[in-house]
């Protein structure tokens, strides 16, 4: 069975500071996404379940979101991207990615993460990674396949933490980073000018 | 072939040097061979 290194961790604590984020930054997902509108699903059975924590509404097209916010004492891993849980255990977020696979069963459209956000949801000095879930979820099952998804697990953290590298040059498509500054966007990066 | 700008902190978003919609953009893009 893998480790998990954490110290304590509350689920509902997280929850709070998601919501606080969505609810004092709405405005900084809706330019992140292109999105007319963002309603707010978090604690749902399709958050739960699916992993979905809102929907980006962007003309007619109705889009899951998996949102995830982390904050600035995590500085070193400001590029990453992550996944919590490890794969043995039916919480991980891999099965969520996997299931972008699956045209039978719901999942997100989209994993947006943020990194750096103050525990007042402020974005002073961030990062984000959005990236397009299937595009994600083959280079997971490559690395499932070729057995080397563990190399990417930190048992401190209970997550996947996948560099930059290993998911912009890894994929032609659908994986964009952005700076942000103030709450606003100051410069991205898309895996599409590679 | 698709690209975006970032322009007083909105993202403008391009397919083949044209400015379309959010949507327009993503679903072309969604049709990509993705990994490599």
């Amino acid at each position: 069975m893998a480790q998990d290194l954490r110290s304590e961790y509350s689920f509902w604590e997280n929850k709070d500071y998601e919501e606080t984020f969505v609810k004092a930054n709405k405005d900084l997902i809706l330019d992140l996404m292109g999105a007319d509108d963002y309603f707010d699903i978090s604690s749902s059975f399709l958050d739960k379940d699916a992993g979905i924590d809102g929907i980006a509404k962007i003309g007619k097209d109705n889009i899951g979101i998996a949102l995830r916010i982390r904050k600035p004492e995590y500085n070193k891993w400001r590029y990453n991207f992550t996944l919590g849980h490890h794969f043995d255990k039916d919480n991980s977020q891999v099965h969520v990615v996997l299931n972008a696979l699956r045209p039978d069963v719901m999942s997100p459209n989209f994993i947006l993460q943020i990194n750096g956000v103050g525990e007042d949801g402020y974005c002073e000095d961030c990062t984000a990674i959005k990236i397009q879930t299937d595009v994600f979820a083959e280079l997971i099952q490559q690395r499932k396949q070729d057995n080397t998804l563990d190399e990417y697990y930190v048992p401190r953290l209970a997550s996947y933490e996948f560099t930059m590298n290993d998911v912009f040059y890894e994929t032609n498509s659908g994986v964009d980073y952005y700076l942000i500054e103030n709450d606003t966007i100051i410069n991205k990066a898309s895996n599409d000018d590679n | 072939m698709t690209t975006t700008k970032v322009v007083n902190g909105k993202i403008q978003y391009y397919i083949k040097g044209n400015r379309v919609k959010p949507q327009e953009y993503y679903k072309f893009r969604s049709n990509y061979n993705k990994v490599k």
